[in-house]
């Protein structure tokens, strides 16, 4: 408090003047009075009383720089002092300022974008009372909505004050010179009104009557240079859209994943029947509360909206029995807090990264633990001169403070390196989300206000965290038995780092558990290219030009076969399902699940992929468009609908217990997985590409016989000699990468602050030993003298170590599958008391943290004893 | 100003104001007329040492100060001892009475 009241004079020498004035003024009048009272006369009492004060002015001043300047220059020569100590020991200086730096430059990344996804409110009015408005199917979670489904919302809806669509238009806009790149946001007329968006030059859009566009403030910034952009105009799609404004300006839309550059109106960006597509889930969905409903009112109307617009879908549509009725109307409305605007990387990343972060706070806590170490070892080494100086005077408090000062110089000296560190780290965590390249204008790290803030506050609370134990040591009574403290301390560094081993250790092992699992296919040398369907051609003529396409790149040197399919696996679930599969002798139960995934292939497709027939054969040529239909289906299908795995020869169809059973199955694969390497394996059927030609875009596999780069090239020509586009050439290796982002993430992260963690604590555990061998050297000498071995005195120090291994082990399993519950699901393969993790993490401590102990334990047995007895 | 031999010995005079707030509270001026008082005029506080040395004890915890009426009736500012303050007085009595029982003991014997 002391403290505070220094500062705050510091900050108001005005008040403080005054207050000293009136204090002054006061003295001498009173003295003037007492003077007058024993008999002199006023005027010169008044002389007399101010002569004996001196100068008023001058005592005021010195008065005040006691409050002030004495404080400033006690801080400047704790400075100094602290900056001179620093100097003479390097060493020290750099392996403190290093791990701060690493633990508060990871601390900063992470906050950076955690502030960009969890934290930080978009610019707009009152935004604590936006919603997101999604409907959440049963198969696939929640979703975007229809468009008729939003109209409803807005024209119907009481509980809010509006509501506005918005979707992801292009990554490009057409300009009269080409294409430039931009975010464009495809917003319905509400928008701007709707958020309290105005234009900081020109006009935003109020409604979708005309094609204007808003472009954000950046965007007028670095592609029209701030100059004129009004009036210019652009295309999108088939539409001319003016430039009619720019938005404030620290807007970029409400989606956290498209920091937008341009908005268009919805109405006139997608035309009348395209946006109402019954079956099209497009939207994003953005409302405000009215002021007094909650989110369960409102949840609760637009609910009941849905069900409306169910009932209207439904009248068109044929239900063969009550669950399937039940299960289109099982459909809910879910509601939520928007305010942070609406981020789908949120949703999937946010809780690895919240482990993350928790990660580096505990690296931090470490860097920290070892400082405090330092500091208390050298504190402690510093005894005799501490000792001195508190007898001719020195207060405590000016000692603690000393301390202090030296904890905060090393922490700002780290921080301001974090600063550099923390810019790559951001970088480097961002790399590993390969869906966050769009949103990098605002996830990517910036030192901004709120940067600062937190900055600050973090180097507040580490230097407070490091000084503060040699402090409190410093300030008690001399000890003979000097470093118990310290010992402590290094046991909660081990127990720390017991925790993030296991930790790392359970995220490692999920992710080789994940990448070396049987998928049920081959991961390399398998190319797959996505090409569009080629231009002109239909049903028929279109699998006719994909053949002719797969038996051209079959050829090129280096493929050993290809073939293609309608959609890709590992791309996260996007593909057909059937919901109504009838089997014969399968008559359904109530509550059964006939959901299966439906993928056309061409023959050769589970050659190519490397998944194994179990039974039956693989689809020929001969299964073609006349021939009796079949299909092949996957373990998961047959044990399900026939409870064997030989389904050769049984029938099914697609459509419900009316339906006929259209399909003979010829063959039984082995299961793979399909949208993701996590899922349980999931009921595929697979039919033959001729049987139902498709007009859509495909995706060829090709099976490599050596490395399948090269041939990626070779494949792109093929296609372009064929009319269809190459969207995208990847290998599958790639695919499960990507889909495994957020468990590399984790895994990789948590490996390196682990390893990080370990070498900081083993620094401690060697600082601690090597300053107590230091300290016994007279003691050892005289073991040694005594006869005792080299190896038994090594043992005796290693022992030391040894306990506190122990003990911090002991403490830190516990803990460690206490917060294990938070991270089950992120698991795959094992449970935190899986005992090889356990073991391994276990182990590695053991052995690294023995061997620093080793080498001061080495020191302690080389330890003449004539020279030991002969020192101090 | 000039010195003069009663002024109040270097360090002493925060034992000085310390023993006299222990008292009750009491403003500067008080302080100063209650020191020369007491001490039968031995010993003269020079408002010169006065203030910065409350200033300097304020900041050290050992007294704090409030705005209050002095007993005609003026806005002065009251010192007033604090716990810590006792505690300060207390080690600085005790290690004055070591030091004059010592200086007593070097003029008996010396």
């Amino acid at each position: 408090m002391r403290w505070l009241n220094r500062l705050w004079s510091t900050l108001r020498p005005r008040r403080l003047d005054r207050d000293l004035d009136d204090e002054l003024k006061f003295h001498i009048e009173r003295r003037a009075a007492d003077l007058i009272a024993q008999g002199m006369r006023p005027a010169e009492a008044r002389r007399e009383a101010a002569r004996r004060f001196g100068n008023v002015t001058l005592e005021k001043e010195r008065a005040r720089d006691r409050s002030i300047l004495v404080w400033l220059e006690t801080l400047l020569q704790d400075l100094r002092y602290a900056a001179r100590t620093l100097r003479r020991n390097p060493g020290f200086a750099l392996t403190a300022i290093l791990s701060l730096a690493l633990g508060i430059g990871a601390n900063a990344a992470l906050f950076s974008v955690t502030d960009a996804l969890l934290l930080k409110r978009l610019p707009v009015n009152d935004s604590s009372s936006l919603i997101r408005v999604r409907v959440y199917y049963p198969e696939f979670g929640d979703s975007t909505v229809t468009y008729s489904f939003f109209d409803l919302i807005r024209k119907n809806a009481h509980t809010i004050t509006g509501a506005t669509a918005m979707a992801l238009g292009g990554p490009t806009i057409e300009e009269h010179d080409g294409p430039t790149p931009a975010h464009v946001e495809i917003v319905s007329g509400e928008y701007f009104d709707l958020l309290g968006i105005t234009a900081s030059r020109g006009r935003v859009f109020h409604n979708a009557n005309e094609p204007i566009a808003v472009i954000s403030d950046s965007f007028w910034r670095s592609h029209y240079a701030a100059g004129e952009a009004i009036g210019k105009s652009v295309k999108f799609g088939k539409t001319v859209f003016t430039i009619a404004g720019v938005a404030d300006e620290h807007f970029r839309g409400a989606q956290v994943d498209w920091p937008a550059d341009i908005w268009i109106p919805l109405e006139q960006a997608v035309p009348s029947g395209a946006r109402r597509g019954p079956n099209w889930f497009w939207l994003e969905v953005m409302a405000r509360l009215q002021p007094g409903a909650t989110l369960p009112q409102t949840r609760a109307e637009l609910d009941s909206l849905l069900h409306q617009h169910l009932e209207q879908l439904a009248g068109t549509r044929q239900f063969d029995h009550p669950q399937q009725r039940a299960a289109f109307f099982s459909k809910r409305v879910t509601v939520q807090p928007a305010a942070t605007g609406i981020s789908n990387l949120r949703e999937h990343y946010i809780k690895p990264l919240l482990i993350v972060v928790g990660i580096a706070v505990i690296v931090l806590v470490i860097a920290c633990v070892n400082l405090a170490n330092l500091l208390l070892a050298r504190a402690t080494a510093r005894e005799r001169e501490i000792a001195t100086r508190k007898a001719i005077g020195a207060g405590r408090i000016r000692l603690i403070r000393q301390l202090l000062t030296e904890s905060a110089l090393l922490t700002i000296l780290g921080a301001i390196a974090a600063i550099f560190l923390a810019r790559w780290l951001s970088a480097a965590l961002l790399a590993f989300f390969p869906d966050a390249s769009n949103a990098l204008a605002n996830l990517s790290f910036r030192v901004d206000p709120r940067m600062l803030a937190f900055m600050i506050a973090i180097c507040l609370v580490t230097s407070l965290l490091a000084g503060l134990a040699p402090a409190i040591r410093v300030s008690g009574p001399p000890r003979s038995q000097a470093s118990s403290g310290g010992r402590a301390l290094i046991a909660v560094e081990i127990a720390l780092c017991t925790i993030l081993l296991i930790g790392s250790g359970w995220f490692v092992r999920t992710l080789r558990n994940l990448r070396t699992l049987d998928a049920g296919f081959v991961r390399d040398q398998v190319l797959l290219a996505f090409v569009g369907a080629p231009p002109g051609a239909k049903g028929p003529q279109a699998t006719a030009r994909f053949d002719e396409l797969r038996d051209r790149v079959a050829t090129i040197p280096g493929v050993r076969s290809a073939s293609y399919s309608n959609y890709s696996i590992m791309t996260g679930g996007e593909g057909q399902t059937s919901d109504n599969i009838s089997a014969e002798g399968h008559p359904p139960t109530a509550t059964e699940n006939l959901t299966a995934i439906e993928l056309r292939i061409s023959p050769g497709f589970f050659a190519t992929l490397g998944t194994p027939l179990l039974a039956g054969r693989d689809f020929t040529d001969r299964d073609g468009a006349s021939a009796p239909k079949v299909a092949i289906v996957n373990e998961a299908f047959a044990k399900h609908f026939f409870g064997t795995v030989n389904a050769v020869g049984k029938r099914f169809g697609e459509d419900g217990p009316k339906s006929t059973l259209d399909y003979e199955i010829v063959g039984v694969v082995k299961d793979t997985k399909y949208a993701n390497l996590r899922e349980q394996s999931r009921p595929i059927y697979y039919r033959p590409m001729h049987q139902v030609p498709s007009d859509g875009g495909m995706v060829i596999a090709i099976r490599t016989s050596s490395d399948p780069g090269p041939i990626a090239s070779a494949v792109r020509d093929a296609v372009h000699q064929t009319d269809p586009r190459v969207t995208k050439i990847t290998r599958i290796s790639m695919l499960i990468d990507a889909s495994l982002a957020s468990e590399r993430m984790v895994a990789q992260l948590s490996a390196a602050f682990g390893g990080l963690a370990l070498l900081v604590a083993c620094i401690g555990i060697y600082g601690i030993l090597a300053y107590r061998v230091a300290r016994r050297t007279r003691e050892i000498g005289v073991r040694i003298a005594l006869g005792a071995s080299r190896a038994g005195v090594e043992w005796m120090i290693v022992r030391e170590s040894l306990a506190l291994l122990g003990i911090g082990i002991a403490a830190g399993i516990p803990v460690a599958l206490g917060l294990s519950r938070y991270i089950t699901s992120l698991l795959y393969g094992l449970t935190p008391a899986d005992p090889w993790t356990l073991a391994g993490a276990l182990l590695l401590l053991a052995l690294v943290s023995s061997f620093a102990a080793l080498l001061p334990a080495r020191r302690a047995s080389r330890i003449d004893p004539m020279s030991a007895l002969r020192c101090d | 100003m000039a010195k003069t031999n009663a002024d109040v010995l270097q360090g002493t005079l925060d034992l000085l104001i310390l023993k006299t707030l222990s008292r009750g509270p009491e403003h500067g001026y008080g302080i100063a007329v209650h020191i020369q008082q007491v001490s039968n005029e031995v010993l003269r506080v020079e408002e010169g040492s006065l203030y910065p040395a409350l200033h300097r004890i304020e900041q050290e915890g050992w007294i704090r100060s409030e705005w209050g009426l002095s007993d005609n009736n003026r806005r002065a500012k009251f010192y007033e001892i604090t716990a810590a303050g006792k505690r300060q007085l207390a080690a600085e009595e005790k290690r004055w009475e070591a030091l004059t029982a010592g200086v007593a003991s070097v003029l008996r014997f010396a």
